[in-house]
């Protein structure tokens, strides 16, 4: 790629963000004048940061001069925010971070964009409803939810009672999100239920007993996590529901068999109905363990670790433009979520629909506002909002002769 | 009440009240049996963590005892000590909840709700998962993990004895970050003797346990690594899992047994949680057989628990040879003490 077009690309993207910050899109974090600002620019090179800006005009201004690519702020509140070292800024708190990136979705390299998307969508909402105010008990106003810009999203914590907790404490709320650590004694275990006595000796008889499904914590999830295994499983044509079932310990073909027999005859519902209330005669007792680390799988959330516990990372200011993707960090609450397609509602209106020409060195096949694109090699005349996405991709260079379409923003 | 929960606002509003400074106090002669007592308190934990906890009858004595606390919190910051500190705020809290624990619940929840604890009581005790964190912040045992307990929206719930544990451990995070207090030369001339007296217990602890000999073990030819993991652990400071793994190992590997690492560990204030019994137990393999071996170099490196290696180090791969190596060379330095390697570096 020539480093000329490479050029008029950048001046390209760059303009067209200034004119996006000329629309004062941001929301700013609360308490924003306590908080380090970062950036990176179009030329690349380091993060900008250990900036603090006390006035919401002095951000704009600044933002605008520079045009950056990426614009961060600290999770964390400062005494002053904009000196030059962690030790002398004084931490006062933190916001507490979740990000989930599509990364974490096992599989997720085949699903193509669209795809993981989707799929990280459902990990987002599972991580709300069931965790963080399913058993963590936030409220929906102390929690910000947004659209990163590329491949996941973030929530804000803004309750203040989590503002002082350390790395360590955040770390164990990861861990109970992410089902690590977990007593499996606590979900699940062999207990006496009967006597027997054969010609004077006595025999105890042991079952497998899991906790019932309304109990508080991870012994009650680890239930439920297993009742839905099972529901799924009963989905499954007898064939992968039997092989699925033998991956159980102590769980041969014949017992599987037996046990799918079971499965089918008792019904979800009825499947359900004893699960929830603990009991699992129906399977051998050495297959207890195997069941409980299948529902503890089944229940477990997902998050990146090292986002939450570190409490003076950077994170993605919302209404910004994620300079990968020139999507924008949208700021969504629970419900926006449920219907929010990145691919049509992170591409800020700004963008024309307007055609122009990029140059595509390969074949590019992708979505974007309720269209299929399907790009040869070579020249391509496309809407401007998907233009913008490949040249920040890097998939695309704008083609000679339009650089002089864009109007330099002010420098 | 109040003297024996000397630590609540009330109690410090009380003696504000009085209107005496602690100068005064310090001088007057009918406060000569707070100051022994406050004495007495800080010596104690320092040498065995058990407050006594005698029944408060009669008003003086009551009176005595409310200001033996901001008095021995007062020799404490004069000698401004990390690990005494530590000691102090430990036995403190110790001796708060051994007090509490004969309290009805009302008033347990009244006295956390007065420490600022978001809790609550129907049934079980039920504490802000966010407060359990914190207070829980020193306990790393897997029952005290998160993930382990009944949470429900947001709350945890807990047994008496486990929500008197939490608050013991919320009162020790406190006690810890508000010493030491500011000092004054008067104060510190006030307390000269003990200071002095205190400062000597102090380094005696510390010759002790650092000593050459541990039976046949000696400290001087352990790698940087394993030298400053003792350190910490004896400093009572939280060593980090794979830290404490990593030093359990070592030793048990150089030929100490259950027994001798366990005395070790039991000279650690909050012993109870920093290493379980059960992990050493685990580690030197009474519990499975299995003896495990110490991690390699590029192990400890990559946990961040290789301190930076000194000249010895980069002759070796492995903690284990370092020891060896070091131990062999001391052997002969007896003869030639100026082969012995630099530690002066560190
Ligand atoms: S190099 Fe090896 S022996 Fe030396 S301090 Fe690091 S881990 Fe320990």
């Amino acid at each position: 790629m020539g480093e000329e077009k490479r050029e008029a690309t950048l001046r390209y993207l760059r303009s067209k963000f200034a004119q996006y910050y000329q629309t004062r899109p941001l929301h700013l974090p609360p308490r924003f004048g306590r908080r380090e600002f970062g950036f990176i620019l179009f030329e690349g090179g380091f993060v900008l940061r250990h900036l603090g800006f006390p006035k919401e005009a002095t951000l704009y201004r600044y933002i605008r001069s520079k045009s950056p690519a990426h614009v961060y702020h600290s999770a964390a509140y400062y005494e002053t925010p904009g000196a030059p070292t962690m030790a002398e800024k004084g931490w006062m708190g933190a916001d507490l971070i979740f990000d989930l990136d599509a990364d974490h979705i096992p599989g997720w390299q085949k699903m193509g964009y669209p795809g993981m998307l989707e799929a990280v969508k459902g990990q987002v909402i599972r991580l709300i409803d069931d965790f963080l105010v399913g058993d963590l008990g936030f409220r929906e106003d102390d929690l910000r939810i947004a659209f990163s810009g590329a491949r996941g999203y973030h929530i804000h914590i803004r309750d203040p009672r989590v503002f002082t907790l350390e790395s360590h404490e955040r770390r164990e709320i990861v861990d109970y999100i992410t089902g690590t650590g977990l007593d499996l004694q606590l979900v699940g275990r062999r207990e006496p239920f009967e006597e027997r006595t054969f010609g004077g000796q006595t025999r105890t008889l042991k079952r497998f007993r899991i906790p019932m499904a309304s109990d508080p914590g991870w012994r009650g999830r680890t239930t439920r996590g297993i009742s839905q295994w099972l529901e799924t499983l009963s989905e499954l044509p007898e064939e992968q529901a039997i092989e699925a079932l033998r991956q159980l310990e102590g769980v041969g073909p014949k017992r599987a068999q037996k046990i799918y027999g079971t499965l089918q005859r008792l019904g979800t519902d009825g499947t359900r109905a004893r699960v929830e209330t603990g009991h699992l005669e129906f399977f051998p007792p050495g297959s207890g363990a195997s069941l409980v680390a299948q529902g503890v799988e089944y229940a477990k959330g997902a998050t990146d670790e090292p986002v939450s516990s570190d409490t003076k990372r950077l994170i993605r200011l919302m209404g910004s433009l994620h300079g990968k993707t020139g999507f924008s960090v949208v700021p969504l609450t629970r419900e926006e979520l449920d219907a929010f397609d990145p691919l049509t509602d992170a591409v800020p209106a700004l963008y024309e629909h307007e055609k122009i020409r990029v140059e595509t060195p390969q074949a590019i096949v992708t979505d974007m506002m309720g269209e299929t694109f399907n790009l040869e090699p070579g020249q391509n005349s496309v809407p401007e909002y998907l233009a913008i996405f490949l040249m920040c991709r890097g998939m695309a260079t704008l083609a000679s002769g339009m650089a002089g379409d864009a109007t330099e923003g002010p420098t | 009440m109040l003297a024996m929960y000397p630590f609540l606002a009330e109690a410090s509003r009380y003696i504000r009240d009085q209107g005496l400074s602690l100068e005064e106090v310090l001088d007057h002669r009918a406060f000569q049996g707070a100051r022994n007592w406050a004495r007495e308190r800080v010596f104690t934990s320092l040498e065995t963590g058990d407050l006594p906890n005698p029944p408060l009858s009669r008003s003086a004595e009551c009176l005595e005892a409310l200001y033996a606390y901001p008095l021995a919190r007062i020799l404490v910051s004069c000698v401004g000590d990390g690990f005494l500190v530590r000691r102090f705020a430990l036995a403190e809290a110790d001796l708060a909840r051994r007090r509490l624990s004969r309290e009805s619940d009302d008033f347990l929840l009244a006295a956390s709700h007065a420490l600022g604890l978001d809790a609550l009581r129907d049934g079980a005790f039920r504490l802000h998962f966010s407060d359990f964190l914190r207070a829980t912040r020193q306990l790393r045992g897997k029952e005290w993990k998160l993930i382990n307990q009944p949470v429900r929206e947001g709350f945890v719930l807990l047994s008496r004895d486990r929500f008197l544990r939490v608050v013991e451990g919320h009162l020790r995070n406190r006690f810890e970050a508000e010493l030491p207090l500011e000092v004054n030369p008067t104060l510190l001339r006030a307390f000269e003797e003990e200071v002095i007296e205190l400062h000597t217990a102090l380094r005696d602890r510390r010759s002790r346990l650092q000593g050459e000999d541990l039976g046949t073990i000696r400290v001087t030819n352990f790698p940087p690594c394993m030298e400053k993991l003792l350190a910490t652990v004896l400093a009572s400071e939280n060593v980090s899992h794979p830290g404490r793994f990593a030093l359990v190992s070592f030793m048990n590997n150089i030929g100490l047994g259950f027994d001798e690492i366990y005395q070790i560990f039991a000279s650690v204030p909050d012993f109870r949680e920093s290493v379980t019994r059960y992990q050493i137990e685990h580690i030197t393999g009474q519990i499975s057989g299995t003896v495990y071996t110490a991690p390699e170099c590029s192990t400890m490196k990559s946990y961040g628990i290789c301190p930076g290696p000194d000249r010895l180090c980069e002759t070796i791969t492995h903690p284990l040879s370092y020891y060896r190596k070091k131990t062999r060379m001391s052997g002969t330095a007896k003869k030639a003490p100026a082969d012995r390697p630099a530690k002066a570096a560190s």
